[in-house]
């Protein structure tokens, strides 16, 4: 150690252009890999439902310039045929259950519906916004989304089941019952929708586990209010959520139904528009939102920096080996042997990089207590976000400094071992007759 | 010459750091052009949209009654009783971009194929210069007749009929969500970044049912961008916001909001944003900070591996120095040197940047839609902007990489330099 402090004091000023750029990245890679390691960290996170054997059938209705529309049809006669759609739907071999909801209100979707409103306790002044997604009763719709109950609130399947009062009954998510009464069960209870001037009292049917409502959103405050006590089967358009059997990938299925459905699924004027996976439309989502984008281009920025460091590294330290040639060969003849010159000289680019860091990352953190850390998707902190490292500053911190500090430290590694590896194969004979 | 001979040999005396030097170059200058052509593609004329610089839009409408806000793209009678009636522009569209996905039947009953559909009128072809590789658009009579004409794209054309023999492919049925269109003309297919031009078929939106009264409730809402080619913007701007105010004195149900729009392309295609009032000068310096830091750690690293080399050539510019050379003359020599090594990184990293973006590497980097493909076309790419600020770029690396390791070597003393 004393030997390897000793060769970089004496070279400070052929490794200064190396030290400098050892800093900048340092600090560069701190703020391009703080947004992609939130961006990664909450699109790993989950969404509180089961996405597996998960997908989407969406049904449209002919229009009235088709050929094959069917005129004249009254909302009874719709309904016959909604029913009779369903059952084909449902009794198709690969399906385990569905839910049918009205057209663009499943989670995640883009067209989602989503109903913000300020709620306050009753004796409390503070009203806050939350989201609120909208479902219609007696459609086995928590089940077959896979949205396990708290204990003390009813199952999946009574919560699917009960008689809503639309705009009067809700059911929470955890963090959000628990925002209101926090330890406690929230069954039963009550609070307040303003609506303008006007004053809703809404009764909590059931507490869920936490769902995010878009994957990248990062918020398990969510309420899920009912459009309908019951389904209108006489509409033109849903979307039917599907769940399916075990051992059934939905990527097999949506294709093989499509196909089959073109040919057999087509009742009154309802027919099959698509089938799709849902995890092919959450990254649909996400992809039209720009959040694969903004990674990938933090990624391969990170990436860029840290591919230039190597090159820096290596260059460097092979210029430097260069001419440490007799040096080497003074080492060998005293009995180093070839790890040791190895060792010796990667040594050199760890302490290197990481004073370098230290000095990086000290800078990056007078810079960070001024503008904060990246906190994800949020809408600008309008909702409560999700309690975890990211919403802690020192944790935080400690988390994007140990990422940087690791692909720093392997970047230079990567640089430094082949200069070493070079240098240690030096003969002492060829090396002193040089000197 | 002699410099080129000199470089050459330079390059072969010193393999690794000649290649160390190319790599990073090329590196360097292959981010920064693909960073160049995704940000040329959003604010540079490409197909079709050729008058971007004339370009303005009215995309998002808010109305607001009591504690009811409904906010969307605007109604057809929006356009058609406000928006066409003011004087500040040259030509105004509206075009029809339908919530959800499309998909087209194809003729031999395989699976649909989903498609991006967008209903247009004969204004639409003065705007953009789609390039009809057969048959015409729909004339205005077609468009008020609400006759099923359809224009689809080349790619579509393939996808859907099998066949590239495109002229045999007018006036053929095409099945689009169940309904009957026939194909009037075949067009070159844009990319999906272009939003506001970008689709697989153009229909006339006279054929859709009920365009013109959407939503009653709200008659300023509904599913239509509004599209003005301007040679005077703040005009029409004042001239719009005028037309607003005027609207919410004159009764007091709704509250319209148009957020400061319509506004230009330019600021539209930049921040990404349908409102297009993000400060544009905070973009900008965000842009110059990117594209300063993209070239400071390569010349640090090209400083770095400079500076080793100068100091093997102290000798040489001590000989050089004895026998007349000026700094300046020297300095000059090693810069120019440099810069040859500079231009051949920069060529190795514009040919890997056109394979990046063969390869798709702008669909990684940009958003859009899922399901369509972008072609990153000649034209995009070898765009003389682009060709230009490359060049830029490899002079301002070489003279951030290699001067002042040069400068600081070359003052020492003759003496000292012949010494070494």
């Amino acid at each position: 150690m004393k030997i390897i402090l000793k060769n970089l004091w004496n070279r400070r000023g052929r490794y200064a252009w190396l030290f400098i750029e050892l800093i900048v990245v340092t600090a560069l890679a701190w703020y391009i890999l703080d947004k992609a390691v939130v961006n990664i960290s909450d699109s790993k996170m989950p969404v509180g439902y089961d996405v597996d054997r998960l997908a989407i059938v969406r049904v449209n209705s002919l229009p009235e310039t088709s050929k094959k529309y069917v005129a004249g049809l009254d909302s009874a006669q719709r309904a016959a045929n909604f029913e009779t759609f369903m059952n084909k739907l449902r009794h198709y071999e690969d399906v385990e259950r569905i839910s049918p909801q009205y057209e663009g209100n499943l989670l995640n979707d883009g067209s989602i519906s989503i109903n913000k409103y300020q709620a306050g306790v009753a004796g409390d002044t503070l009203a806050k916004m939350q989201y609120e997604v909208q479902f219609c009763g007696g459609t086995e719709y928590f089940e077959t989304y896979g949205i396990r109950t708290l204990p003390g609130s009813p199952s999946p399947e009574e919560l699917s089941a009960y008689n809503y009062n639309p705009g009067r009954h809700i059911v929470l998510t955890e963090d959000f019952a628990r925002l209101y009464w926090p330890g406690e069960n929230a069954v039963g209870k009550s609070f307040y929708y303003l609506n303008g001037e006007d004053t809703v009292r809404i009764y909590v049917a059931g507490v869920v586990e936490n769902v995010r409502y878009q994957s990248f959103v990062r918020t398990n405050v969510l309420a899920f209010g009912t459009w309908d006590t019951f389904l209108d089967k006489s509409r033109e358009n849903y979307d039917v959520l599907v769940r399916l059997k075990p051992g059934i990938d939905p990527g097999d299925f949506a294709p093989r139904f499509a196909e089959w459905a073109a040919k057999n699924m087509n009742v009154g004027n309802l027919y099959v528009k698509s089938v799709t996976p849902y995890a092919d439309q959450i990254y649909e989502i996400e992809y039209s939102r720009g959040i694969p984008a903004n990674r990938n281009s933090q990624l391969a920025l990170a990436a860029f920096f840290l591919i230039n460091l190597i090159l820096g590294v290596t260059g460097s330290f092979f210029l430097q080996t260069r001419r440490r040639t007799a040096e080497m060969g003074v080492h060998r003849s005293f009995g180093a042997t070839r790890s040791h010159i190895v060792r010796m000289l990667m040594g050199e680019g760890v302490i290197l990089a990481t004073v370098a860091f230290i000095i990086g990352d000290f800078i990056m953190l007078q810079v960070l207590l001024k503008t904060g850390l990246d906190n994800g998707n949020n809408l600008n902190n309008m909702f409560d976000t999700i309690n975890n490292w990211v919403g802690n500053f020192w944790q935080h911190f400690a988390v994007i400094s140990a990422v940087v500090y690791a692909c720093i430290l392997l970047c230079v590694l990567i640089g430094t071992f082949l200069p070493a590896w070079q240098a240690s194969r030096v003969r002492p004979v060829d090396a002193l007759r040089d000197e | 010459m002699s410099t080129l001979r000199h470089v050459w040999q330079m390059l072969c005396q010193n393999k690794l750091f000649s290649a160390i030097y190319i790599f990073g170059t090329a590196l360097a200058l292959a981010t920064v052009t693909v960073g160049a052509v995704i940000f040329n593609n959003k604010v540079a004329p490409i197909y079709p949209e050729y008058q971007r610089d004339r370009t303005a839009y009215i995309s998002s409408v808010q109305m607001r009654s009591g504690n009811s806000t409904r906010q969307s793209q605007a109604s057809y009678q929006f356009f058609r009783d406000y928006l066409s009636k003011l004087k500040n522009y040259t030509d105004a569209t509206a075009t029809y971009n339908p919530w959800g996905t499309s998909y087209a039947q194809p003729e031999d009953g395989s699976l649909s194929v989903r498609v991006m559909d967008k209903g247009i009128d004969p204004t639409f072809f003065r705007i953009y210069s789609l390039d009809f590789l057969a048959g015409a658009p729909f004339t205005q009579e077609d468009f008020d007749s609400g006759l099923r004409k359809i224009i689809i794209t080349d790619r579509t054309a393939r996808r859907i009929y099998g066949t590239d023999d495109y002229a045999s492919l007018i006036g053929r049925p095409f099945s689009l969500q169940f309904s009957e269109y026939t194909v009037c003309g075949i067009v070159r297919e844009g990319t999906p970044t272009e939003e506001k031009s970008f689709a697989n078929v153009f229909y006339p939106y006279t054929t859709v049912p009920n365009y013109d009264h959407e939503d009653d409730d709200h008659s300023f809402n509904g599913s239509f961008t509004v599209i003005f080619l301007t040679d005077n913007l703040d005009a029409l701007q004042a001239e719009t916001a005028d037309m607003v105010a005027r609207y919410n004195n004159s009764q007091d149900e709704f509250e319209l909001n148009l957020f400061d729009q319509p506004n230009g392309h330019f600021i539209v295609g930049l921040t990404g944003n349908a409102y297009g009032n993000d400060d544009v000068s905070e973009i900008f310096y965000g842009l110059g900070f990117v594209l300063l830091v993209l070239l400071l750690v390569p010349s640090l690293n090209l400083s770095g591996i400079i500076s080793g080399q100068m100091e093997g050539r102290v000798a040489e510019m001590g000989v050089r120095k004895a026998f007349g050379a000026g700094r300046s003359r020297l300095l000059g020599s090693v810069l120019w040197e440099n810069l040859v090594l500079t231009v051949i990184g920069g060529i190795a990293g514009f040919i890997v940047a056109y394979l990046a973006m063969k390869l798709g590497i702008t669909d990684l980097l940009s958003k859009g839609d899922y399901y369509q493909a972008s072609a990153v076309t000649e034209e995009m790419v070898f765009a003389p902007r682009i060709f230009i600020f490359t060049f830029l770029v490899c002079y301002v690396l070489n003279i951030m990489s290699a001067l002042l390791p040069a400068y600081r070597s070359l003052r020492k003393p003759i003496v000292a330099s012949l010494k070494a």
